[in-house]
């Protein structure tokens, strides 16, 4: 087949309010050749895809899913700049014909900015299960702008809609109804005097007129500076005048969708026939029933993470471990750092990735699933109220939960959030959780040093926690990633049945996405790792990572803690279990030459006779602060992992990494003061 | 029945109303027009506990809305 070179590629920009139908219709479009990165210089998701038809290339992006087009929200401005800048040969907008009167407005929105574009009315199959008799051929004609019909999750009227695509690709842009129909306005015309022909950006000047009309603030500064004080002050006499009010403009926008419904479509009589789940929503919206069911739902959903990874780990973890004996027996007679460096280093780390893998699978799987069905946003609903508290909305609730069984699994879990500030504070949030294997080591040292007193060292570690993220919380919106929300006004969008080719590429893309970022970042670390804990003799004390920590013993002990504990403390970046190993390395109860070997051998550990020896050489104030210091230090070498592929963004992988490095000497040095205090 | 104005959040679950008009600031105006609320809106409360986010239906969508967000919305209804 002959391919046309890159440089005629046609570009399609996918627009469409959230919940219409956008990715499956991205999916059906491209299939599996897609592509994840984010969008330049953010760290908001970008997919692209490409398909040929007609021996015509062309690239598919997927524009991040908003109700409107403003300055108002990174992902709003995003879609409008891709649009305005990158001017696509067209673009798609999804609408859903269950839905028109809101679905549409965007597309009063999109319009404006004079670039191709065509409507496709996807979920044919439930406005026609509710009963509504659309006449797209009139439709079309009232919109002015190519209208397909099309049932996405069936597949139904794809090939319509490429069609549509070619003609309109190659043919003029056609003036839409909406256009014409605002040249009629009063206050359109008013606006449209004044302005003259302004340049702006390049906006199309309907689209600055109609965002001067709806009092937007990013287009009225840039007005203000193109035009003279005196017109300026003109306008803002006109716009203030009643009868039009900040409102106007979406009046009119509405109204002119009522206008081209009433039309074209016959309503049928039946809309509750079709609302799926009514009653199950009725509980899942509940104050109280609706929690139960999220906190069921969520313990599910790690359930079903632990239980695709499971197996696939029973069978990793023997296997690289003969593998890596076997490495280290092939070269332990003539390069024997080479040996370790490969069995000590290079395979636990791929080890780790792969494990982490198997588990992130589960966790793509039930959150693509989960968001699929439609059940996210109700669990959004149920715990708003308790989020706002920490200024987190509802949907961090998710993330927040899954990090308390696996960290990896709360960063992953961010993909549920939809606004991009949110969405970060969340992730950074996220990791101050203490994870399930944390808590192994936090009771093997507290028991040791506070026995009777253990459950009030876990409520003051819990409330540490809290005092934690509500600050974290606090410091990155107010420096960090500012921006005002607009409160929640949220759609709870009708369940649908799940659509498994949809979860599955998506998962299949989101791995694959992992797999380059994750496993490349885990290797590299792991191998760094070992290089600085290597010693030929298994001697660790004499190995780089310990002069490290000999070589700040001045700022270990002022958080109490000896070179031993500090290593420890380091060592938990691998795996939070590997600390016990290496305490016991350390104390002269072990043997290892690297930290990195621990990930295998975590549980060889003679507990009773290490606790003994701790008990002796460590003070309960050194404890303590190695408790909090550990409680809170940076999360394991897989979350950072999982953070870069999430973000895929080094800038904050780092950034949070550090911040987690500070808090943690930070809560570790409170704890030694008020342990020095108390004992 | 007497009409009168109140607020969103002031109606009972399974009653109708009219939105008057919306205040607030232009960011939250831009976000609530873009959901469906302006003026002229039917709109049925779908649940309204006593406290808590509210659960609107109009434009056949159903939009949970926070109660200081509802707040913003004066509306036209039966007496509650
Ligand atoms: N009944 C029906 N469901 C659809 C159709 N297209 C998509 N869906 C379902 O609608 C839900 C939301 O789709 P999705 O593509 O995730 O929406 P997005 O948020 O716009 O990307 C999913 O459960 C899809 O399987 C359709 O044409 N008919």
């Amino acid at each position: 087949m002959r391919r046309n070179d890159r440089s005629k590629k046609v570009t399609i920009a996918l627009a469409g309010q959230p919940n219409t139908g956008k990715s499956t219709v991205f999916n059906c479009l491209t299939g599996s050749n897609q592509h994840v990165g984010n969008w330049p210089g953010k760290t908001v998701e970008q997919k692209s895809g490409v398909f040929e038809y007609h021996d015509e290339m062309y690239t598919v992006v997927d524009l991040p899913g908003t109700y409107s087009l403003t300055a108002n929200s990174l992902e709003e401005k995003i879609a409008m700049d891709f649009i305005i800048q990158d001017s696509p040969d067209v673009v798609v907008v999804v609408a859903d014909a269950s839905q028109m009167e809101r679905s549409l407005y965007l597309l009063t929105e999109i319009q404006m900015l004079s670039v191709p574009v065509v409507v496709a009315l996807n979920m044919m199959d439930v406005a026609e299960q509710m009963g509504n008799q659309i006449d797209i051929g009139k439709m079309g004609s009232l919109l002015g702008l190519p209208l397909v019909p099309l049932t996405a999750s069936r597949r139904i009227g794809l090939d319509d809609l490429l069609k549509t695509i070619e003609r309109t690709v190659s043919g003029k842009p056609e003036v839409s109804s909406f256009e014409q129909r605002l040249r009629e306005d009063p206050l359109y015309h008013e606006i449209d005097t004044i302005l003259g022909d302004i340049e702006c950006e390049g906006l199309s000047l309907s689209w600055i007129i109609s965002k001067t009309m709806e009092q937007d603030e990013h287009i009225l500064s840039l007005v203000k500076q193109r035009i003279s004080a005196s017109r300026y002050s003109r306008l803002i006499n006109i716009l203030e005048q009643p009868q039009y009010g900040r409102l106007y403009m979406a009046t009119l926008r509405y109204g002119w969708i009522s206008g081209v419904l009433r039309e074209s479509v016959s309503e049928g009589s039946d809309i509750r026939k079709v609302s799926r789940g009514k009653k199950f929503d009725r509980y899942a919206t509940h104050p109280v029933w609706g929690k139960v069911i999220a906190v069921f739902m969520m313990i599910s959903a790690f359930a079903v993470s632990m239980m695709i990874a499971m197996p696939l780990m029973g069978i990793l973890q023997p296997l690289s471990m003969s593998l890596s004996r076997l490495v280290r027996d092939a070269f332990s007679s003539q390069v024997p750092w080479f040996g370790s460096m490969l069995s000590d280093g290079l395979i636990p780390g791929v080890t780790v990735s792969l494990m982490m893998l198997s588990f992130i699978i589960g966790v793509y799987f039930v959150f693509a699933l989960l968001e699929d069905v439609g059940y996210i946003a109700r669990l959004a609903f149920v715990f708003d109220t308790a989020m706002n508290k920490i200024g987190l909305h509802g949907k961090s609730s998710m993330p927040l939960f899954m990090s308390f069984g696996c960290n990896i699994a709360g960063v992953t879990a961010t993909r549920v959030i939809d606004s991009w500030q949110q969405r970060m504070v969340t992730l950074v949030v996220v990791s101050i959780v203490p994870c399930l294997a944390l808590w192994a080591v936090v009771s093997f040292m507290g028991a040791i040093f506070f026995s009777a007193a253990m459950p009030l060292l876990i409520l003051s570690l819990i409330v540490v926690m809290v005092a934690h993220i509500y600050l974290t919380s606090y410091l990155l919106r107010r420096f960090i990633v500012p921006g005002e929300t607009a409160g929640l006004i949220m759609e709870l969008p009708p369940y649908h049945r799940p659509n498994w080719r949809t979860i599955f590429s998506y998962v299949w893309v989101q791995m694959k996405s992992f797999i380059r970022r994750a496993f490349t970042l885990i290797s590299v670390l792991s191998l760094a790792v070992w290089a600085l804990s290597y010693r030929s003799d298994g001697n660790m004390e004499l190995s780089i990572l310990a002069s490290i920590g000999k070589f700040f013993d001045p700022v270990t002990s002022f958080l109490g803690l000896n070179w031993r504990l500090f290593i420890a403390l380091l060592a938990s970046i691998i795996a939070k279990e590997a600390s016990l190993s290496v305490i016991a390395v350390l104390f002269g109860l072990g043997q290892g030459s690297s930290i990195t070997s621990f990930i295998f051998s975590s549980t060889a550990v003679e507990k009773a006779e290490l606790a003994g020896t701790i008990a002796q050489m460590v003070s309960p104030a050194s404890a303590l602060a190695f408790i909090f210091a550990f409680f809170f230090t940076i999360p394991c070498i897989g979350t950072v992992a999982t953070i870069y592929s999430e973000t895929k963004s080094l800038k904050w992988t780092i950034g949070s990494s550090l911040y987690y490095v500070c808090t943690s000497l930070i809560a570790g040095a409170l704890a030694y003061r008020v342990g020095l205090l108390l004992f | 029945m007497s009409e009168q104005m109140i607020r969103l959040h002031q109606m009972k679950t399974g009653q109708r109303c009219i939105v008057e008009n919306l205040l607030g600031r232009t960011r939250f105006l831009s976000r609530a027009s873009s959901m469906g609320f302006v003026p002229k809106t039917v709109i049925t409360m779908i649940s309204n506990g006593k406290r808590g986010p509210l659960i609107v239906r109009l434009r056949d969508s159903e939009i949970a809305i926070g109660r200081k967000e509802a707040d913003k919305i004066i509306v036209r209804g039966e007496r509650p």
